[in-house]
Order: C-alpha cells, then sequence, then structure tokens
C-alpha cells in the first residue's frame, strides 16, 4: 500500500492534459491577403513550490518563460503564415481594460464551462458562447490583427524541501501534491469580441523555464487552435 | 518505534537544513534605485507587485490630477528625503480609508483617507508610516517568515503523523497563525514609531497624529453594521491602542520645539477642487451612520462649505433614522446659504418639501434647480414634478 501511494504521488498526472472548446461558428476570416493574429501580453507566473504548500515566485524564471512563450507561439503562427503582433507590456488604459475584462470572460468560462456542476449556467449549454462584446474591434483598429491570443500560466515548481515532505508523506500512506503546470489560452474574433477557441491546459510535467520543454508546452496550449 | 524515531530524526534533520538555508536576514534599508536579484525571494515579490502596481498605474480609477499628485508627492519628499525619487505616489479614487506601501516603494493612498484628514500633518504621519512599511521591507520579511513557518509546520506534520500523533499539528499550525499575526501587528507598531519620526523630524505638529485614528474609531462605532474582529486576528493593532501611543509619543517630543507646523490651508486648498466629487462616493458606500458622523465633523471645521452641508444633508437623508430627514433639510437650507451650494441642493430640499405636502416651496426649489442646472440629467423629471405640483 505505501508503495502504491508513492508511486501515485510520483507519476500520478504526470502527463500533459489539455481541454479544448470551439465555438458553434468557427470559420476563420480574414480582411485581407496578410493574416495577423494580435498576443496580448502572456499573463505568467512561475512559482517554487514550498516545503509546507506555500509559493515563492520566480522573477528570473518568469522573464524566461514569457520570451520563450512569445518566441514559440510567434514560430507556431509562422508556419501557418501568420504574422504576430504583440502588446507587449500593455500602457494604454483602454487596452489594458480589455486585458482585464477577458480575464473576467475567462475566469467565467473556467467557472461555468468548464467546473460545471452546481456553476453550470442552464442558459448556456456546453458550447463555448462567450464574447468580450464590439469594444475588441478598438484593438483591430489599433494592431491592425483580425485575432488576439490571450495567453494565462500559472506555473508552480517542487523544491527539494517539498519533495523530501512528499516522499515522507507517501511513506506514511498519505498524497502530498508537488508543482503543476496550468494555464488556458484563448483566441477572440477581434470583429465581433466573440471567443472562438479556450483551452485549458493542466500538466505536471510542464516546464517553462527551459527551451525545449517550454516548446511542448506551448504546443499543448495551441492545441486545436483553428488557425 | 525504531525505524519511526530513525524516520523522525531523519525528518527532522532535513528540516534543520532547509530552516539554515532559509536563516533570517535582517533587511537593509534600500538605497535609492535599489533592485534585489531576479533569482531572490524579493525579485519575485517585486515581479508580483510591479505587474499589481502597474495595474493601478493605467486604472481609470487613478487620481492624475498633477496639482494634487505634486501636492501629496511634495510631503513624501519632505519625510523620506533621498528615498524621494525611489517612491511612487498613485492616489486611487474609491471611498476607503486607506494607503499602503508595496514592497517595491510604490506607495498608494485612497481618496477616502485624503477626504478625512484635516491638515497636513495628518498626512505626513501616515506617509511616514507606508514609507517605514517600504524602507523596513516589511512585506519580504513577512512573507519569508510566513514560508518558513510552514515548512517547519509540513516537517513537524510528518514526524507528529509517523509517531501516531498527527493532531499536535493543527494545534501547533494554529499556534504559528496567531504568531504571524502578532508579528504583522509588530510591524504597524514598528511603522507607526519610526513614520511619526520622519513627520516629526521634518517638524509637522505632533498632537496630530493620533487624531486621525480617533476619528477613524469614531464614525466605526456609529455603525452597527460595523463588526470588529478579535484583537488577537487582526493583522493592525486596535485603533484605540495606536491613538494611546501616539499620543504619548506626542507629549514627549512637543516641548522639544516652539513651533510645529499642521498646514491647514494649503491642505483644504489642495483637496478642494475634488470634495464633490469624493463625497459622493462616500456616500455611495453606503454607511450613512458613518457618513454622518464624517460630515458633521468636517462641516464643524469648515462652516462656509456649501458642498459640505449639501452632502451632509444627503448622508442624513439616506440614513433615515427618527428627525432625520428635519435634519437633512436643514442641512440643505444652510448648503443653500452658503456661496458654493451645488444646485443640487435646491432640487434635495424641493424633493423633501414635496415629501411633506409644502407644495408652494416645492415648486419654487424645483424651479430655481432648474435654473441653476439646465442642462440637469434629470430635468425631465423634476418637470414633470413641477406639472404635476402646479395640478391642483
Amino acid at each position: 500500500v505505501r508503495f502504491g501511494a508513492l508511486a501515485a504521488a510520483l507519476f500520478l498526472g504526470a502527463c500533459a492534459h489539455t481541454d479544448v472548446k470551439t465555438a458553434a461558428s468557427t470559420t476563420i476570416q480574414w480582411s485581407g491577403p496578410s493574416k495577423r493574429v494580435l498576443l496580448m501580453e502572456p499573463n505568467v507566473t512561475l512559482s517554487e513550490l514550498e516545503a509546507g504548500g506555500g509559493l515563492t515566485p520566480r522573477a528570473d524564471w518568469t522573464a524566461s518563460a514569457k520570451g520563450f512563450i512569445e518566441a514559440d507561439i510567434r514560430n507556431a503562427l509562422a508556419s501557418r503564415s501568420i504574422d504576430l503582433a504583440a502588446t507587449g507590456t500593455i500602457t494604454d488604459p483602454h487596452v489594458a481594460q480589455l486585458s482585464k475584462l477577458h480575464d473576467a470572460v475567462g475566469n467565467a468560462i473556467l467557472l461555468h464551462l468548464y467546473m460545471g456542476g452546481v456553476a453550470k449556467l442552464p442558459t448556456k449549454g456546453k458550447a463555448l458562447d462567450w464574447t468580450l462584446g464590439p469594444g475588441a474591434n478598438d484593438l483591430r483598429a489599433k494592431y491592425g490583427a483580425d485575432y488576439a491570443l490571450f495567453t494565462h500560466v500559472e506555473d508552480t515548481y517542487t523544491s527539494a524541501g517539498r519533495w523530501i515532505v512528499m516522499l515522507g508523506a507517501a511513506a506514511l500512506g498519505v498524497g502530498v501534491s508537488g508543482g503543476r503546470q496550468v494555464g488556458f489560452a484563448s483566441l477572440v474574433d477581434l470583429r465581433t469580441g466573440q471567443i472562438v477557441w479556450f483551452n485549458l491546459l493542466s500538466n505536471a510535467a510542464g516546464d517553462l523555464r527551459t527551451e525545449k520543454p517550454a516548446q511542448d508546452t506551448v504546443t499543448h496550449l495551441l492545441e486545436g487552435i483553428p488557425l | 518505534l525504531k525505524r519511526c524515531l530513525t524516520f523522525a530524526a531523519a525528518v527532522l534533520l532535513a528540516a534543520a537544513q532547509v530552516e539554515a538555508s532559509l536563516a533570517e536576514n535582517l533587511p537593509a534599508t534600500p538605497i535609492p534605485g535599489y533592485r534585489p536579484a531576479a533569482a531572490s525571494d524579493e525579485g519575485g515579490l517585486w515581479m508580483l507587485t510591479e505587474k499589481q502596481e502597474h495595474a493601478i498605474a493605467v486604472s481609470p480609477s487613478r487620481i492624475t490630477d498633477p496639482q494634487l499628485n505634486a501636492y501629496v508627492k511634495g510631503v513624501i519628499c519632505k519625510l523620506s528625503r533621498e528615498q524621494c525619487q525611489t517612491l511612487r505616489l498613485y492616489i486611487v479614487d474609491t471611498p476607503q480609508f486607506n494607503a499602503f506601501a508595496m514592497p517595491n516603494g510604490a506607495i498608494v493612498v485612497y481618496s477616502g483617507l485624503l477626504l478625512r484628514l484635516d491638515n497636513e500633518a495628518e498626512l505626513a504621519f501616515v506617509l511616514g508610516h507606508e514609507i517605514t512599511h517600504y524602507t523596513h521591507k516589511h512585506t519580504l520579511a513577512r512573507f519569508e517568515r510566513a514560508t518558513r513557518m510552514s515548512n517547519v509546520l509540513a516537517f513537524f506534520a510528518l514526524v507528529t503523523m509517523g509517531l501516531g500523533v498527527g493532531g499536535l499539528a493543527g494545534v501547533t499550525g494554529n499556534a504559528l497563525a496567531a504568531n504571524l499575526l502578532a508579528y504583522s501587528r509588530d510591524q504597524e507598531r514598528e511603522a507607526d514609531a519610526t513614520g511619526f519620526d520622519l513627520a516629526v523630524a521634518a517638524g509637522y505638529d505632533p498632537q496630530q497624529a493620533g487624531r486621525t485614528w480617533r476619528f477613524v474609531s469614531d464614525e466605526h462605532k456609529a455603525n452597527p453594521r460595523r463588526i470588529d474582529i478579535a484583537a488577537f486576528l487582526s493583522t493592525h493593532p486596535q485603533d484605540t491602542e495606536r491613538m494611546a501611543s501616539l499620543d504619548a509619543r506626542a507629549a514627549q517630543v512637543a516641548p522639544s520645539r516652539t513651533t510645529w507646523f499642521a498646514n491647514d490651508a494649503d491642505y483644504r486648498d489642495a483637496m478642494h477642487p475634488f470634495l464633490a466629487r469624493w463625497l459622493e462616493g462616500e456616500i455611495n458606500r453606503g454607511e450613512p451612520e458613518e457618513s454622518v458622523v464624517l460630515l458633521s465633523r468636517l462641516v464643524a471645521n469648515q462652516p462656509a462649505s456649501g458642498v459640505l452641508r449639501y452632502y451632509l444633508g444627503v448622508a442624513y437623508r439616506k440614513r433615515g433614522g427618527a428627525g432625520d430627514l428635519d435634519a437633512a433639510r436643514t442641512a440643505y437650507g444652510q448648503a443653500i446659504a452658503c456661496a458654493d451650494a451645488p444646485s443640487a441642493a435646491w432640487r434635495d430640499q424641493g424633493l423633501l418639501a414635496m415629501r411633506s405636502g409644502d407644495k408652494s416651496e416645492a415648486r419654487v426649489d424645483f424651479e430655481k434647480y432648474l435654473s441653476a442646472a439646465p442642462a440637469a440629467d434629470d430635468k425631465a423629471m423634476i418637470q414633470y414634478y413641477l406639472a404635476q405640483l402646479s395640478g391642483n
């Protein structure tokens, strides 16, 4: 039994899990011959998971993760002949408001559509049917892009102390969780504000600190994107 | 049992090692332009804080008026001298009484705080307190302490579980949580004491330091819905304690100089353009018992202010207790007698007159309102009332 718990603690959920939802009408339309997508400043935080469960945010890891995410998304879209514009650090108050609006809508999608249960909205059904409203058009005008890509990743890494606690607890038959990567990405049609694609990522083995695994994370994050 | 003890010893050894690796190094006052290493705890804290600061910087609630910002920043600079250029000020339009310092040197002041203070000296004591939170790296110290404690607790839980007395960890956890809150209260005391010294060194009247807490406490006491948190569960010392210790300090240092300054007039002039907007927010906070106490005090200090008298009337009307509508009507009347009366004072007086059946007075008030505010949003509504009042 003890060995079983240990094995569970070590290997449980070690693979990446993605959950893609697309809006009913996802026909991608470009307003001109050149295709351009706007990448909103990635909302990314990397932290170390301490022995006692506390999180210590890491600025160095986060900075490199942001760099990897932007570069990998740029490459992934370039291979589909799509040009990427990026907001970088958002300084325009109006763009900041749209970004906050997306945070709110994204959280509502996670709660009402993904978590469901008692939080399920009776009139919404199972379809991805959410919008930022026509105000999103301002981003189209400002950046000359037809779609905007939003990314949000919270990534935690197991510290040495946490490993000891996990192993010790497993020896006693108790499961204690380690670091984990959770995030979501969404694609917004800037003509209408409609969220056309949404992907929830959960991965116990992902790593955004180094180049190759970061590439894998971005591949998972963009899974099923209708571009 | 032997196996258990060996295991416990191993875990304790590991815990001791983690503890040693996180040994507390007393934070040094940051030199101007200081920036922590990205890979440090402090670097991580700054990263989160910068996100927060950036959100406030681009928020539509931020008050960017250059004159008001220059005035408050000027007080920060008088207190912080060489840190002045490092510290960034953000004034936010929100009616709560609050100010806070971020670990990276951003200082946020809510309009609800500025509204409640009477003079520059009171502001200086609050800002001195916040500057101290930054220079003494209080957030970082609390964060590291919390992490260290939860780490030790995790190992302790393992050992006690291994020994079959897992319940001990729960008790210890509560004790550590209480210890962390006590630590936070000690930091507040330190910020009060050091902030006091900064403001006094700049010549601000020490007698003003305790007043703020007395007034805030008076407001809270008037509110039957406010529930006080038990002292040992609070992150801040009780208002009464802060008042008493600041008053005691004031009594000590007051004789050391013959002239102290509070700059009442400068302060009032700086806040005057924002009063109506902030009072609108104060009323909308939905705590009319507190608003009545606050506005009664402000009116007593500035009896010629029609704006203050008008909002005192609104607060009475919102409170709506026995005699409050009469008090509101009196306050509107007194507001109208002041040079800077808002046109809404006529309207609200008219509405109360209509309610008590004084039709002719209501008509006069509404007509005066419409002539003072011909483009009012509620013009159609008032015209409808006028038509009704003339109807019979």
